[in-house]
């Protein structure tokens, strides 16, 4: 069971109130459109529960998934949190107009256009690692991103499997991003394999 | 109890009469479906890891093992049931084998309890959502993209 305490919560939310305020100002200036983003939520999740909180199991969306490598400065300590941002098919399209400046046809997203949202989530988690590392003292990677358009539960089977064979829940952040009422894309986070514990200690001892 | 029953990761379900069990969005998991067409009983068990080395819990021998045990319990006989196997493909980059690991472990599972296979639809690059009708044993089966299919 992860447990948190209110303080280590009160932290945890403003900086995920500030790493999603950094991430929507970023997305705003590459795409020159405002990008409002809704308050996040922080809690704890089983596992399975995860996709339905994304937007439900079954249906399609274009996740681009980002994993980010979590090391202490000063000894071996290393932990690791993935990153998905997630949309429905629509929103994609448009997304990657928004950030590649063109209009393509078809229904699939091509290759420039998956390459422009997998930038975006390139963006997201930089600012909010930036956002954390204010905060703890921690160094953090991240690796390149992937993109797959498919049922949300069956892109989450492949995420969630390094994780199930550790962790029965994660601590979640989540929130909302839109752009103009065409865009709409959830904005998704947590830790494993101890990273939770480096970062929670953390916040123990501000 | 409810007429559809959904399945989530890592549990199994029985049901029967006008029961549906779904397990929707598979991805790398397999959903094992079960069928007892003397007694009507229908099973459903969507395994997430193929040994139970790491979380048994969420693994193949536990799932499939608790699954005919909760059948025979309410009188389904283990030499009339059928399996039917559905997903473990491959999306992304990261785990490449473990749908066939999942579907391997199922498979060998099922062949040591002598329960046959009657039909399948596992691997390949999609998710797939899945319904056992338990009055007839059928599955119908659903992928992102294309038509519905009966199995």
């Amino acid at each position: 069971m992860i447990e948190l305490t209110d303080e280590q919560r009160d932290i945890l939310r403003e900086i995920s109130h500030v790493g999603a305020g950094n991430a929507s100002e970023a997305l705003s200036e590459m795409t020159g459109k405002t990008a409002e983003v809704a308050f996040p939520w922080l809690g704890v999740k089983e596992l399975q529960e995860i996709p339905d909180m994304m937007g439900g199991a079954q249906n399609v969306f274009t996740v681009v998934s980002l994993d980010v490598r979590i090391e202490e400065f000063d000894g071996d300590g290393q932990g690791r949190s993935t990153l998905l941002l997630s949309m429905d098919r629509e929103s994609a399209k448009v997304l990657a107009e928004e950030m590649t400046g063109e209009s393509m046809d078809g229904e699939e997203l091509n290759d420039m256009e998956k390459s422009a949202l997998k930038e975006a989530g390139n963006i997201l988690a930089g600012n909010c690692m930036a956002a954390i590392t204010e905060y703890v003292d921690l160094n953090m990677v991240e690796e390149t991103p992937e993109i797959e358009t498919d049922m949300l539960g069956a892109i989450m089977d492949n995420v969630l499997l390094d994780v199930a064979t550790e962790h029965e829940e994660l601590l979640v952040f989540k929130t909302k991003f839109s752009m103009h009422e065409k865009v709409d894309a959830y904005f998704i986070f947590f830790f494993e394999d101890g990273a939770h514990h480096m970062v929670l200690d953390r916040l123990a001892h501000e | 109890m409810s007429r559809k029953i959904r399945v989530k990761m890592g549990e199994y379900r029985i049901g029967q009469d006008d029961n549906v069990l779904s397990a929707l969005g598979i991805g790398s998991c397999v959903a094992v479906c079960l069928y007892d067409d003397t007694t009507g009983i229908g099973g459903l068990a969507h395994i997430m890891l193929p040994d139970d080395s790491a979380q048994p819990e969420k693994a193949a021998p536990t799932l499939v093992m608790g699954l005919i045990q909760d059948m025979e319990a309410v009188d389904a006989v283990p030499g009339a049931m059928t399996a039917k196997l559905f997903g473990g493909a491959s999306l992304l980059s990261t785990s490449m084998e473990i749908g066939k690991e999942n579907v391997a472990a199922v498979t060998h599972l099922l062949s040591d309890q002598g329960i046959p296979v009657i039909a399948e639809d596992t691997g390949g690059d999609t998710g797939r959502s899945i319904w056992l009708n338990c009055r007839t044993g059928d599955v119908v089966v659903q992928k992102p993209f294309g038509p519905t299919e009966r199995y």
